[in-house]
């Protein structure tokens, strides 16, 4: 812990990090359940690879898992939290990327601004795949 | 590389980052479409079931297995990294290469079930 | 006619290692006065109220870094928190957490000036023997490439990030946010070709792997240096590097 190394000489009473630490500002609660988004979206990844294995080609099957009431509300919550980690992520990348092309750095605004036009062209593009019936 | 480093850390970054942005890009219009929409009746389950039993067995199957292999196994790359993290910054501090083992461990064992289902079904 | 003085209650730690095991906290009642800071409040408890407080402090205008202090909890730049945003509430001014404690408000930063040094925080030059800088031989240098590294040179090494990274609370090894962000300061500097040099020492293990991107050591730095940024921007060059050197291997001797 910090004060325990010693040249001889007193390096002063040792500091001790306090377990609730993360308790002490909104910064560090929002940091924490930034951090748990992962759990969630892990999860949720994991249940559908479990859909995958367990329905297969069956159609029957496939119905009722997706109009479980189960299903349903943990996908609301997994659907909050992955929302919450788009966002940080999103807004993180001018403080990831630094780009400078000729005289100006773009601005952050423009960086992470592309990352959510990204974001929507992503969820359009799929979003037809998945939901009308041009693919069947 | 240029410079030595004493750790394959930019290894697990660089997947974790793939991961956020899978996260981030991809899966909300999964969820919305596969898990929330067919609760709420915005789209009947039956109709949905069709789709994806469809794409799992269409001429483009092979297409669409891959991606989901990448949709799948990246956020578990995401979570075993952070969730490594989210552990020291809970105060669990001995014990590091056995954490990075169970982590890492899990999502490689979860992308092998992965390519496994996907490649079975 | 007698004035009613307004007064604000200022608890501070004490610690005085040749009579208290651990540290206390004392209060005084401090004339208030709209333009104060709590370093003024500090020196008046120094001059009239108790002369053995101790604490560091030099510029009062916020260049100089000495005076960092957790003010409610929070670091802060005490010549640079008015008593006015905490009036009439309490005042709590601690030490700088995740230092170790000398005397009082005075912490052990040892630990720090060594980290500043290692990352080698001064320009380095392949050519710096056959072809030193002076009058015929001066490095150019144009003002978009001084934006490129401007703000990372702006710490005042006042450790508020320190105090404000959970990480450093719990481990000491981590190298922190200002030292990465003078590193970063080099390596983005375009006369520099000393980032290899660094990188050794920056990317290891103890370097920019232990953040976790918090966050908090930018929101609390008083000159917007965001150290945060500097160690992101650090680790995508590192992953960078990285990859390149297995996909493809050629040409990185």
């Amino acid at each position: 812990m910090h004060g325990q190394q010693s040249a001889g000489r007193s390096v002063g009473y040792p500091w001790r990090q306090p377990s609730g630490w993360w308790l002490k500002n909104s910064h560090y609660i929002m940091y924490m359940i930034r951090e748990l988004t992962a759990v969630f979206a892990a999860l949720w990844v994991v249940i559908f690879l479990a859909q995958i294995a367990m329905n297969g080609r069956n159609v029957a099957k496939w119905s009722a898992s997706l109009a479980s009431p189960g299903w349903l509300v943990f996908s609301v919550i997994a659907f909050i939290f992955v929302m919450y980690h788009a966002w940080t992520a999103f807004t993180a990348t001018s403080t990831l990327m630094y780009m400078r092309m000729g005289k100006e750095p773009v601005p952050a605004g423009t960086i992470n601004g592309s990352m959510f036009v990204a974001w929507l062209v992503a969820t359009i593009v799929i979003g037809v795949i998945l939901l009308t019936p041009i693919f069947g | 590389m240029r410079y030595k480093i004493d750790t394959i850390e930019p290894f697990w970054w660089g997947l974790f980052m793939a991961g956020a942005g899978v996260i981030g890009m991809l899966l909300p219009i999964h969820i919305l479409a596969q898990g929330i929409m067919p609760g709420v009746g915005a789209v009947t389950p039956d109709t949905m079931a069709f789709r994806i039993v469809n794409f799992l067995t269409g001429p483009l199957a092979p297409l669409i297995k891959l991606y989901l292999f990448v949709l799948i196994s990246l956020p578990l790359f995401h979570w075993a990294h952070r969730f490594r993290y989210f552990l020291f910054d809970l105060g669990l501090h001995g014990g590091r290469m056995a954490l990075a083992t169970l982590c890492y461990g899990a999502a490689v064992v979860g992308t092998i079930i992965a390519a496994i289902v996907l490649f079975s079904v | 006619m007698a004035v009613q003085t307004k007064t604000i209650k200022l608890t501070v730690t004490r610690y005085r290692p040749e009579q208290e095991r651990a540290p206390v906290t004392q209060s005084y009642d401090v004339p208030y006065n709209e333009d104060w800071v709590v370093l003024d409040a500090l020196q008046w408890i120094k001059d009239f109220e108790d002369g053995t407080l101790s604490f560091r402090w030099s510029c009062h205008m916020g260049i100089c870094g000495s005076c960092g202090m957790m003010v409610n909890g929070t670091p802060k730049l005490t010549c640079a928190a008015f008593l006015r945003d905490y009036y009439p509430g309490e005042i709590r001014v601690e030490p700088l957490s995740n230092f170790p404690i000398i005397r009082d408000l005075v912490v052990n930063i040892d630990d720090f000036m060594q980290k500043l040094e290692e990352i080698k925080p001064y320009i380095i030059r392949a050519d710096a023997d056959t072809a030193p800088v002076g009058k015929g031989n001066e490095f150019r240098q144009a003002p978009e490439q001084v934006e490129d590294y401007h703000q990372f040179s702006m710490c005042i090494n006042c450790m508020l990030c320190y105090a404000a990274c959970p990480v450093y609370g719990m481990e000491p090894r981590f190298l922190g946010p200002a030292a990465i962000a003078l590193a970063h300061r080099y390596n983005m500097d375009s006369r520099d070709e000393g980032r290899d040099q660094r990188m050794s020492f920056v990317a290891s293990s103890e370097g920019i792997w232990e953040c976790t991107f918090v966050g908090e050591c930018s929101v609390v730095c008083p000159k917007h240096v965001d150290p945060a940024a500097a160690i992101q921007r650090t680790k995508l060059a590192t992953t960078n590097d990285f990859f390149k050197s297995i996909l493809m291997p050629w040409g990185n001797k």
